[in-house]
């Protein structure tokens, strides 16, 4: 069934894909227009428009039976893979081979219509997903039985709660046997038992032969799920092999990214007046030791420097860690540094320490805060910094509970 | 397991006429769940259901007969005003609802589209099917109006012609022409929306553009034969001729110019549409 005698089930060869940058009105009409005369033979400029390579020459393989991860920063081009594999778009250039049935998961519950039953909807997205009505009458009952919907299989889903929402759309994708499935990040959805179960279908799965594409954020996920990484930087391949591997040279690439946010001064994630501003920010560990991947329980110390760069009366600093979703904020950490004022161009050194925190295993973004207590917003860096790592010696399931408190200090450490 | 059914090649610069029939055959119980959807929920929390579209076609025939029959005294080719506005409003409003399922297919789709791929020709297909059911009404709304007419007054002669069973071609070739135009405007709107603006304005001068309002004889002769290229005139003149029973506009000089135009522009659309569709996510 496996090994090295048959042939791969994707075969992606030289794929590349690029944007135009800008937005689309009249000037970009006019370069239009300055294309089509240069395609025609007229003597016109040529085009000022800048492409941008979401993909830049993507090239791997990946055989029956084996579950390949791709991780890399946001902005990538892990989507830009997904939504060409998943045959959403088309690339500029290159191509990709893929032997046998396609199922691609972008989102749970696509198609579905609120109006219409639960019965109606697992027939309508399963189609939609590519599955024939008598595949769906095959495995209706273990789709129901799965999602845990019996009583309410006749009622219009706009009457379902969230979770059960949730759980039927999941429960139709998990009962689509293709040959090759293709995830991008949806396992993010239900409560944590259900998040439990997919991921034990997922697993079972990827014993069965098929060929699973798995982009997560999640590194302990992708480690369990998946024997093979690819690690995309800036839409290129920079490290393709054992996941612990990649794993590994993806974090410190991260930690490279730390030190150098300060570049970045003005953007989607950055924001704020500017009149103080993060210098530097490590995560490190109780003996000082900078990394991003902490145990379960154990300390995490923020190690941070602010510079002001105008006149400041005070300063308040504000650490949010949210879930993988970003749309919950875990834990806030709040602490003002008590220095009565600061003068143009001093520089404040401190610790933020969590001493207590309840965080499973997983992947949280972050969110840091500068500003005055009256809420004057001086620096946000919202997600522009690696998001703290917790793993676990022990197997995902042990640790259920789902109450966050935490205890933190901070302690100042220098003025100049 | 080695042996793999189905082989998938994605590659940049496809043919424009690579359609992925083969693709759209797996897809047929898609097509037809989506029409059902349409059907079961077209009239969800409304309290009248499908009577709102008798209230419409009658309301809209009676503004016609008022404004066009009686204050503007256009012909109507021998039939009662009302019975000949309710025909001609039914084959328009197909036309009108294809044409708009059609300019909007891509627009309207980007949820799925963007989410999830399957043949990107069955929304809009199914869509068109699923809103006959109003056109279906509303021939019932005529069928009734005619026989209520006849019983009422003995010199009325309108009945339905010995080839009313040739309506379901009629019906298609609105369908093809609808879609085909719509395909047209909807994919050159993907990047500049602008003609998504003239789409409506469109709408309206093909109206008047076409005998709606007024019968093809009313058109002094000289005139008919640029007429004929208008492939709605065939097309509205022939609904009168099986619904009806006569018109002038459903012989031969109408019918083959509007019937290869029509399938010109429809095949046009398609192509345009397929190949707008590979990409178009990277700019809605």
């Amino acid at each position: 069934m496996t090994g090295s005698s048959s042939n791969p089930s994707i075969e992606v060869k030289n794929l590349a894909k690029s944007y135009r940058l800008g937005s689309i009105g009249f000037g970009s009409f006019i370069e239009d227009l300055r294309g089509f005369g240069i395609k025609m033979g007229l003597p016109c400029e040529k085009s000022q428009a800048t492409d941008f390579l979401a993909l830049d020459g993507i090239s791997f393989t990946a055989y029956p039976g084996e579950a390949v991860g791709i991780i890399g920063h946001n902005g990538a081009g892990k989507s830009t893979l997904l939504k060409i594999l998943s045959r959403i778009t088309e690339p500029t250039s290159g191509e990709a081979v893929l032997r046998g049935k396609i199922s691609s998961l972008l989102e749970v519950g696509t198609g579905f219509h609120p109006d219409m039953t639960g019965r109606e909807n697992i027939f309508l997205n399963g189609t939609f997903l590519g599955l024939s009505k008598q595949e769906i009458e095959e495995s209706f009952d273990s789709i129901v039985r799965f999602a845990h919907v019996e009583k309410f299989i006749d009622t219009p889903v706009k009457r379902y709660s969230s979770g059960m929402f949730v759980r039927l759309a999941f429960a139709v994708a998990a009962h689509l046997n293709p040959d090759i499935l293709i995830v991008d990040e949806v396992l993010a959805v239900g409560d944590m038992a259900f998040q439990k179960k997919c991921i034990e279908k997922m697993l079972q799965v990827a014993d069965s032969g098929m060929t699973i594409l798995f982009v997560s954020h999640n590194l302990q996920l992708v480690k369990k799920l998946c024997s093979r990484s690819i690690l995309l930087e800036k839409g290129k391949v920079v490290n393709i092999g054992d996941t612990s591997d990649v794993i590994f040279s993806y974090l410190q690439s991260k930690e490279q990214l730390s030190l150098s946010f300060s570049s970045e001064y003005r953007s989607e994630r950055r924001r704020g007046t500017g009149f103080a501003r993060f210098n530097k920010i490590t995560y490190a560990n109780e003996k000082g030791d900078s990394k991003t991947q902490f145990e379960v329980g154990e300390k995490v110390v923020f190690k941070m420097e602010v510079l002001a760069t105008e006149e400041i009366a005070n300063l308040k600093i504000l650490i949010l860690v949210k879930n993988e979703s970003q749309q919950d904020n875990l834990l806030a950490i709040e602490h003002n540094v008590s220095e009565s004022k600061f003068v143009k161009g001093k520089k404040v050194s401190f610790d933020i320490t969590l001493d207590e925190h309840g965080l499973m295993p997983g992947s949280y973004p972050l969110y840091f805060w500068a500003g005055t207590v009256d809420h004057f917003h001086f620096d946000v860096l919202d997600d522009l910094l690696p998001p703290l790592q917790i793993v676990s010696k022990k197997s995902l399931e042990e640790k259920t509970s789902s109450i966050f408190q935490s205890r933190s200090r901070l302690e100042l450490l220098c003025n100049s | 397991m080695t042996l793999f059914k189905t082989l998938v090649l994605i590659k940049a610069n496809r043919s424009w006429l690579d359609f992925e029939l083969k693709d759209f055959l797996k897809y047929t119980d898609l097509l037809f769940l989506l029409i059902r959807r349409d059907f079961v929920t077209s009239y969800k929390q409304t309290i009248l259901g499908p009577f709102w579209v008798v209230i419409q076609a009658l309301a809209g025939s009676a503004v016609f007969t008022v404004i066009f029959g009686k204050i503007a005294n256009l012909s109507t080719d021998g039939h009662p005003a009302f019975l000949f506005y309710l025909c001609g409003n039914l084959g328009w409003q197909y036309f009108g609802s294809v044409f708009g399922i059609g300019s909007n297919a891509l627009q309207a789709n980007i949820g799925l589209f963007s989410k999830v791929y399957f043949p990107r020709l069955i929304p809009p297909i199914s869509q068109s099917i699923s809103t006959l059911l109003n056109s279906l009404i509303q021939l019932i709304v005529l069928l009734v109006a005619i026989f209520v007419y006849r019983s009422q007054f003995a010199e009325i002669t309108t009945l339905p012609s010995i080839w009313l069973w040739l309506l379901p071609v009629l019906v298609l070739q609105t369908a093809l022409l609808g879609l085909g135009m719509g395909f047209i405007i909807s994919a050159a709107s993907v990047k500049y929306r602008d003609l998504s603006r003239l789409a409506g304005l469109l709408t309206q001068f093909i109206m008047y553009a076409s005998p709606i309002i007024y019968p093809i004889s009313e058109i002094p002769a000289r005139y008919q034969s640029f007429l004929a290229y208008n492939p709605l005139t065939f097309i509205v003149e022939s609904y009168r001729f099986l619904l009806l029973g006569h018109s002038t506009g459903c012989t031969l000089q109408f019918a083959i110019p509007s019937i290869i135009i029509t399938l010109s522009v429809f095949f046009f659309g398609c192509i345009l549409y397929n190949h707008t569709q590979r990409t178009y996510v990277d700019f809605v």
